[in-house]
Formats: structure tokens, sequence, C-alpha cells
């Protein structure tokens, strides 16, 4: 069985990574970063936190695009292309390759948010003359960010096996929407003076993924470290909802008519 | 239990367990940053004209601290274009600075030139120096432990306001921050003097004259002492 989803998930990666606009993604978030320099220099007193604002930033922002690009079009694209049906006629379950696909794409983005993080860290080096206890926060934040494109990576994921990829890519970034602004969302139910708008808003506030739990980028600019128990806190909490996530595509997988 | 029937259980399970698991996890992680927010939500300021800091950040999707950097360096060259001016115009620069700090209330930088710049009589400031104790009053509500903010505040109310007695009091509260230097109490005990205030000028040296460790400082206290005396 983990040979098998080990298998799927290895393909994945492989196949995920032959998409050269990856590489350009990449190339756009190390320049975002390089541009910090020169937009600390017409500033007072912030280049080194603009580096790491800016740089972060772009590593959240071009990981967020990847994440919902190569998310959406898993399913599509190998029943497009008809290669699901080879797949499935071999002993491998639909959870399996649900799970072996996940498991792929997160260990894409996992390996190309670790280029852009070595771009960063270059940009950093050059910028200050060695690296400082509080530059831990950065690796911090950008492993927050990692848990955060696990979940988007695993709503496209889910979306990816109920709808077309442009659709697949709205709903994903419309839930990316919501999962941001959950806090207002459940303030403005409270405020409403509404009890069906109070329970409706508690209850997508509990339904929704909180992406905003996963913001640390702002404190690693001050050089703020993360406690070690919302590191294990986040941590659980990002699996859970990834299984969460995982586990409703394999629900609906699994009923999927293939033709 | 056929292979699919065991995948499709087992995945029922896992997303309604999951589920139920991450509720209470979620309320723990809220109850954790429940304090930090409430520290920085006690500066939270009223509804102001245009778009406030507190909206543009709840709608920047966790890209805040970029966009307070943007602000501060909006501000800057602000400032920097009106300076250059014959008749220099401030008035955006207040609102610049708000929304600058409220999108990143831990913008130290952003308090301590900010205040300069609006506190400075024009035409090298906008001569607000309300609207600059404000800002710096906000900075301490966020940033309670950094004293440099009161020795900003103190300066306000020393050279703009000619508040000497509330001065003093600002530069002494000040001094009682952590990692505060000895001159922040010298600084009192001085304005303290300055604004009439004997009595207090005379114990805020005493103070500095026993606790001080730095020899030149100690002789110092002793000669304000002396003056105070005669």
């Amino acid at each position: 069985m983990f040979q098998r989803i080990s298998s799927i998930a290895l393909h994945t990666f492989k196949q995920s990574v032959r998409d050269k606009i990856l590489y350009s993604l990449v190339l756009f978030a190390v320049l975002m970063s390089a541009a910090a320099v020169l937009m600390g220099s017409i500033s007072i007193g912030v280049t080194q936190m603009m580096l790491v604002n800016l740089g972060l930033g772009a590593i959240r922002f071009f990981g967020l695009l990847m994440a919902i690009f190569i998310g959406i079009s898993l399913v599509w694209r190998e029943i497009e292309r008809r290669t699901l049906y080879n797949v499935l006629s071999k002993p491998v379950a639909r959870w399996e390759f649900i799970l072996g696909k996940y498991l792929g794409l997160v260990l894409t983005l996992a390996v190309n948010t670790g280029i852009m993080t070595a771009g960063y860290f270059a940009i950093l080096l050059v910028q200050t003359p060695r690296l400082v206890p509080e530059d831990l926060a950065s690796l911090e934040a950008v492993y927050f960010i990692l848990l955060e494109l696990a979940l988007v990576v695993g709503v496209a994921l889910f979306f990816s096996c109920i709808s077309s990829p442009a659709l697949s890519a709205l709903f994903t970034f419309c839930v990316f929407i919501i999962g941001s602004l959950l806090t207002d969302i459940l303030w403005f139910g409270h405020e409403s003076q509404s009890a069906a708008m109070g329970w409706l808003a508690t209850f997508l506030y509990y339904v929704f993924p909180d992406f905003s739990a996963f913001n640390v980028v702002s404190g690693a600019a001050h050089g703020t470290l993360v406690p070690g128990r919302a590191l294990v806190s986040h941590s659980l909490y990002a699996l859970l909802y990834a299984a969460i996530l995982v586990s409703a595509s394999i629900l609906i997988f699994e009923e999927r008519e293939l033709q | 239990m056929s292979r699919r029937t065991w995948g499709y259980a087992l995945a029922a399970a896992i997303l309604v367990s999951s589920f139920l698991v991450q509720i209470p996890l979620r309320r723990r992680i809220d109850r954790a940053n429940e304090s930090a927010s409430l520290a920085v939500a006690a500066g939270k300021p009223g509804e102001t004209v245009g778009i406030s800091g507190w909206k543009l950040r709840d709608l920047s999707l966790g890209f805040d601290g970029l966009l307070a950097d943007l602000y501060w360096t909006r501000a800057v060259q602000y400032y920097g274009r009106a300076r250059l001016t014959k008749r220099p115009n401030y008035r955006e620069l207040g609102r610049l600075l708000r929304i600058a700090t409220d999108l990143d209330p831990h913008l130290l930088v952003a308090y301590r030139f900010g205040s300069i710049f609006l506190a400075e009589r024009p035409p090298g400031g906008a001569g607000e120096p309300q609207q600059a104790m404000q800002l710096v009053q906000r900075g301490i509500v966020a940033n309670p432990n950094y004293w440099r903010l009161w020795q900003d505040w103190g300066f306000v109310e020393y050279w703009d306001l000619h508040n000497y007695s509330v001065a003093a009091r600002i530069f002494l509260a000040g001094s009682n921050r952590p990692g505060a230097e000895i001159w922040m109490k010298t600084l009192a005990a001085s304005i303290a003097a300055k604004g009439g205030e004997i009595e207090t000028s005379r114990l805020l040296w005493m103070e500095v004259y026993k606790t001080a460790a730095n020899a030149q400082v100690r002789a110092s206290a002793l000669e304000h002492l002396r003056k105070l005396e005669r």
C-alpha cells in the first residue's frame, strides 16, 4: 500500500516539476525578493524589514499561485488524457491514487518553496554581513507558509475532483479569501444582531480552514519567533484540515463515475 | 469488505473525526492569539475618513506587513516631497502614518520618525504636536516595553508643548521600562527642576546618585543636587 502511494506521489512530483511555468514563478519570487533591496533604499529604517516582508510575501504569493495552478488540474488532467484508467486498471485503490497525488503535490510545493527560500536567504546574506538568530523567524514563517500551501492544494484537489480547472481555480480562490477573512466574518455575524446570521458566521468559522492563522510574516519581519507550542498546535491544525480535505476528495472520487 | 468499501469507510471516519478534533484545537489557537490581538486592539482608532489601516489590514489577505512598509515609505516620500516645496503642506502625513502603524502596530520607526515629522514646526514639519503625541501614545499601547517611545513622547511635551512637569513624569515613566538608559532619569530630574518641581527634581537626582553605576553620572547627579540646595 505504502509503496503504491509513494510511487504515485513520486510520479506526480516528477510530472509537476516538468512544468516550466513553475520555474518562471520561482524566478519571479526571487526577483521580487531582490527588488526589496531597492525599495528599502527609498525609505527610512525598514530596509531589512522590507526585505523580509517582500521576500516572504513573494514566496507566499507565488506559492499560492503554484498550489492553485498544480492542484486544480490534478484529477481533471488524468481523466482528460485517459491516463487515470491505466492507473486504476492496476491494483491501485482510488483513495491511494488521491492520497498519492496529494502527497506528490505537497512534495512539489515543498521543493519549490525550498528553492525560493534558498534564493531569499542568499539575498539576505548579500544585504547583511551574517545571519543572526532572529533570522530563524523567517524560517518559521516559511514553514507556516508551507502549511498554508498544503491546505490550499488540498482545497484545489477537492474541487479538482468535482469540477473543471477554471471553476476549481475560482472556487479555491474564493475559499482562500473566505478562509483569510474568517475572523471578520465571525465579527460581522455577531454584530448583525441576528441569531441566524450569528449561527451562520460561527458555522462558516469552524467549517472553513483559517488561513490567517498561518500568517506570521509580519512578526518574522520584527524577528519575533513563534512559540514552540504554537508550532505544534498549528502543525496539528494543518494536518487535521488536510485530512478533512483529502478524505472529502476521496469520498467524492470514490463515487465518481468514470467513462 | 471490499477494498473500495474499506477505503470509503476509512475516509469518512477520518473526515468526521478530524473535523470534530479541529474545533477544540481551533479554539485553543484562538485563545492563544487573543492576548496578543487584544493588546493591539487596545490601540485601535475610531472611524476615520477614507480607508483606515484596520480595514486595509483586514483586506490585505496576510500581506499586512508589506503594506505597512509601503505606506511608511509613502509617508517618507510625501514628507520629503512636501519639505522641498516653498510652502510645505503636510495635510496627509498624519493619515499616512496612521495607516502604516495600523497595518503594523510594531513598526517602531514610523512612530519615532513620524512623531518628529508631525511635531516639528513648519516648514520643517507639520506643526501638529497633538497628532504626534497621539501617534506615540498608540505606539506605546502596542509596544508597552519599548522605552524609546516614552523618550519621544517626552520630547514632544518638552520641546513643542513646553509642558515641563508632564514631560518630566513621562521621562520618569519611560526610565522604568526594561532596558531604559539612565539618562532618562537624569532628563526627568533636569526637566522637573525647569518646571519648578524642585523637590521632585531633588528626589530624582538623589535616586540617580544612588543607583547609577557610572562614576561620571554619579558626579553629575551630585553637582545637580548641590545646585538645587543653593
